[in-house]
């Protein structure tokens, strides 16, 4: 037997590192120049980059296993072997050269693997272990001791050996491991890059793998034959004992004799990959089908439930009970309004009553301008001096300035509404007095919310008045957001209340202030008398003269001056003309 | 020590990724490191749109080491390296860089040589940087940054002299530290909008002169006592609080100018804005 001739380099690889598997070598690790680790969901990859400006990286990606950018084979996104290499990769993510190397030459690939991983990972960690050698220290070894290709093979030479050897073509790594499993690894030879011949006459009494090469067989081989990315010559008159394996190679046969079966490994593993693809497909189908006829239930026990009548009760009863909760709090702030900001809240409640439509475009404009203003004063304050301290008083204070005057326009309206509803003289609503600041704001905040208990109150009823249900929260929602949007603008009209100049003199707060004075009168005339409840009449009418004036005064300083103008001069007539009326009454 | 703190969030990055995405955000790590091998010195371009930025010296024999968490779909990494050029970080896939609210940003940790000569220009955009000098070998360093907050540190003293340490800072709050130790003939500070602070302490070998265009903000100037300090000032608007220094002339002197070892002249030109001067042991 004879070798035709050789294909150089990757002969001298795998000769080396069978050398070195049989006799190891001086711990002398390869030097990793650079290494490069990339994870990401679809990803994970170990580049290395040596001294001697090799390259070599593994990488899982998209499904697939790459050595070298050759595919040996593929996994599922967070199987076992997906994150046993992840973890390997962490493992190593902080070291360098050696240390980096002997991490991953001390990788072992966890044994809960299936049978396709498991060849996988070991076709990975070979090729790692392969990659990681100090080939200029083995080929000294080589040299040392006059080993040749004809001596290295005709030792027996360990699976694992065979393996590291082959492994220098990981071009071929998935198919050759295929093609040489149950192959009986005591007198293997294996020839990469060459081109043998058997000649007629001679008999081998070994296994013969060839790859990258072509393989004439005249003689007589006594055992297996394996040819991966070649091809295999059978003369006539030759034979063979064992199988013949072909991966990605050709068969010519010129007569000749094989005892064993002639096997195409990669037509065979088209096969099984096809059938895995069947094998998935029926699972994707059945998991479909599966997620599928859950979903139709779980639908359909919705719709079920849905028509349950205590269902629609109990969601109706949650929504009134939340609705009264949340009136119970704004009434609670209402009241706090009254007490502590019932001047303010006067005010903005008659620029809102008198001026809705101008303060529903104020409010609607500072609702659009506030968040600007807010980051424009965060700017100016910014990039000026003084104004850093301020910043930090503006940042928080400012959206709750502006969620004070919400809740404020909100309140005023709310009083507004709940005098118009107790003028409208409603039947169970006798008791109702609009001219209570209390029992106004809190009326109207009913009034407000009216609308969102109207639809709990449709939903008990069933499924059956839906859209009334749903017209029915609209209105609620609209009604709140209206009744916001004129009180913020009533607010920042009346600068939060304090120009009361913009407000009518009958909404002003000392008539409240007056109006409780009636009510305390009135409770008194009961056990004091007329008397007593004129006087206070009295005082409250001089009370409104005196503002009146005051007001009168203002006016004809600012003609004077030459401020006023004529509307709003005609304003002040009609104001004053109100007042007279008043007294007179 | 820092490396095990960023090692971690990555680590724990990694082991998500292999589940599932949690954010519509596509994330990938990415760990690469070189070996010094036969350089004699580098030119070092590191370039980062978005995100946090921290820079530091790395371990004995590393050339550098650079570590990113950032958002695949619309960043790719960047590292070239060949013939004593070193390119480096994180550049925008496409023409546009979109951040939603509650998207997170990417990170970048880089590890740079110790003990080789380097010249290093740093390009930051959007950036919230942490930057440790100290013990580079640097013969010039650039440092540009749009909208940004960064603060360098030169915790060690650089072991060869640097012709020129440059900042370009946009709108930005730029801290520097132990700028003595940059070891720099030149220190050149060009600030658009935003807060300076520079720090000249350190060990300085030599005298050094430093160039601080600001166009609206705050600078503060941090001194040692002992070095001699020299403060010229072409401003506009702005005010300055000169403690410790004497006026004479069109500069204000440190009192002990003529007898320190070693002497900094600052020239500052501002428009609007204000110069604070301290002093620290």
């Amino acid at each position: 037997m004879h070798m035709r001739h050789s294909r150089s380099l990757p002969t001298a690889v795998a000769l080396v590192l069978a050398v070195w598997a049989v006799h190891p070598a001086p711990a002398q690790e390869r030097e990793v120049v650079s290494n490069e680790i990339a994870v990401s969901g679809d990803e994970a990859t170990l580049r290395l980059e040596f001294k001697d400006n090799h390259r070599f990286e593994i990488s899982l990606r998209n499904g697939q296993v790459l050595i070298d950018d050759e595919t040996t084979g593929t996994y599922v996104r967070g199987d076992a072997l997906d994150t046993a290499w992840r973890s390997l990769l962490g493992q190593v993510v902080a070291l360098e050269d050696g240390p980096l190397a002997e991490a991953l030459r001390s990788w072992e690939p966890p044994e809960d693997l299936s049978d396709v991983s498991e060849e996988l990972a070991a076709a990975m960690d070979e090729a790692i272990k392969a990659a990681l050698e100090p080939i200029a220290a083995l080929q000294e070894v080589q040299e040392s001791e006059g080993t040749t290709l004809e001596t290295i093979l005709d030792t027996a030479m360990e699976r694992s050996v065979l393996q590291a050897l082959l492994l220098g073509q990981t071009d071929r790594l998935g198919i050759l491991g295929e093609a040489l499993e149950d192959v009986t690894p005591e007198q293997i030879r294996v020839y990469v890059g060459e081109d043998v011949v058997v000649e007629s006459g001679e008999e081998v009494d070994a296994t013969l793998v060839v790859v990258d090469g072509e393989l004439d067989v005249e003689g007589t081989v006594r055992g297996d034959i394996v040819v991966a990315g070649g091809s295999l010559r059978i003369r006539d008159g030759s034979r063979v004992t064992g199988d013949v394996r072909l991966a990605d190679s050709r068969l010519f046969r010129d007569g000749g004799t094989v005892e064993g079966r002639v096997r195409n490994v990669e037509e065979e593993r088209a096969g099984v990959e096809e059938l895995r693809d069947q094998l998935r497909q029926e699972l994707e189908h059945e998991l479909e089908s599966v997620t599928a006829e859950r979903i139709r239930r779980e639908f359909e026990r919705e719709r079920r439930s849905s028509f349950h009548p205590l269902r629609h009760i109990g969601s109706g009863l949650a929504g009134i009970l939340q609705n009264l909760f949340t009136f119970l709090i704004l009434a609670a702030i209402g009241i706090g309004i009254v007490h502590f900001a019932g001047e303010n809240l006067s005010v903005v409640a008659s620029a809102a009553r008198h001026a809705p439509g101008r303060s529903a475009m104020v409010g609607l404009a500072g609702a659009f301008l506030a968040l600007p203003v807010w980051v424009l004063g965060m700017v100016v304050l910014a990039v000026s001096l003084i104004g850093i301290p301020v910043l930090v008083v503006w940042i928080p204070l400012f959206p709750l300035a502006v969620a004070a005057a919400a809740g404020l326009g909100y309140m005023a309206v709310a009083k507004n509404v709940g005098r118009w509803l107790a003028d409208q003289h409603y039947q169970g609503l006798e008791w109702l007095d609009g001219r209570n600041p209390r029992q106004a704001v809190i009326a109207g905040i009913g009034a407000l919310m009216a609308a969102c208990v109207a639809a709990n109150v449709v939903q008990m009823a069933g499924p059956w008045l839906g859209f009334l249900q749903g017209l029915f929260a609209m209105l609620g929602v609209m009604a709140g957001i209206a009744a916001v949007t004129v009180g913020f603008g009533a607010v920042i009209l009346t600068r939060g209340g304090r120009r009361s100049d913009l407000a009518y003199a009958e909404d002003l707060n000392f008539r409240d202030t007056m109006w409780t004075g009636w009510t305390r009168s009135r409770d008194r005339a009961s056990s004091s008398g007329v008397e007593e409840v004129e006087v206070e009449v009295k005082e409250a009418a001089e009370e409104v003269e005196e503002a009146a004036a005051e007001i009168e005064m203002e006016a004809e300083v600012e003609e004077a001056e030459g401020i006023a103008d004529e509307p709003e001069s005609e304003w002040w007539e009609e104001h004053d003309d109100e007042a007279e009326e008043k007294d007179d009454a | 020590m820092h490396r095990r703190v960023v090692i971690l969030p990555l680590l724990a990055a990694s082991a998500l990724v292999a589940r599932e995405n949690l954010w519509a955000q596509s994330w990938r790590t990415v760990t690469m490191s070189r070996q010094v091998d036969e350089e004699r010195a580098v030119d070092v371009e590191v370039s980062y749109g978005a995100g946090r930025f921290e820079l530091m010296p790395a371990d004995p024999g590393v050339l550098y080491r650079m570590e990113l968490r950032y958002d695949e779909e619309q960043f790719e990494p960047v590292s070239e390296y060949g013939e004593g050029q070193l390119r480096l970080g994180v550049e925008g896939t496409g023409r546009r860089i979109h951040f939603s609210k509650g998207e997170k940003l990417g990170e970048m940790t880089l590890e740079l040589a110790r003990d080789l000569p380097m010249d290093l220009r740093l390009e930051c955009g959007a950036v919230r940087a942490e930057m440790d000098l100290g013990g580079l070998s640097l013969s010039n360093l650039e440092f540009k940054t749009g909208a940004s907050e960064s603060r360098l540190d030169v915790s060690e003293p650089n072991p060869i002299r640097m012709n020129e340490a440059s900042f370009q800072v946009g709108a930005a709050a730029f801290t520097a530290r132990h700028l003595g130790n940059l070891n720099a003939d030149r220190i050149q500070v060009d600030a658009g909008v935003g807060d300076l602070k520079l720090e000249f302490t350190g060990d300085w070998q030599g005298n050094a002169e430093v160039e601080v265009e600001m166009g609206l903000g705050t600078l503060t100037l941090r001194f040692p006592k002992g070095l001699g300090v020299r403060l010229v000032r072409d401003t506009f608007l702005t005010s300055l609080d000169s403690q410790g220094l004497i006026k004479r002339g069109d500069s204000y002197y440190s009192p002990d100018w003529e007898e320190a070892d070693h002497r900094l002249t600052v020239r500052v030109e501002a428009a609007f804005g204000s110069i604070d001067v301290e002093w620290v042991r």
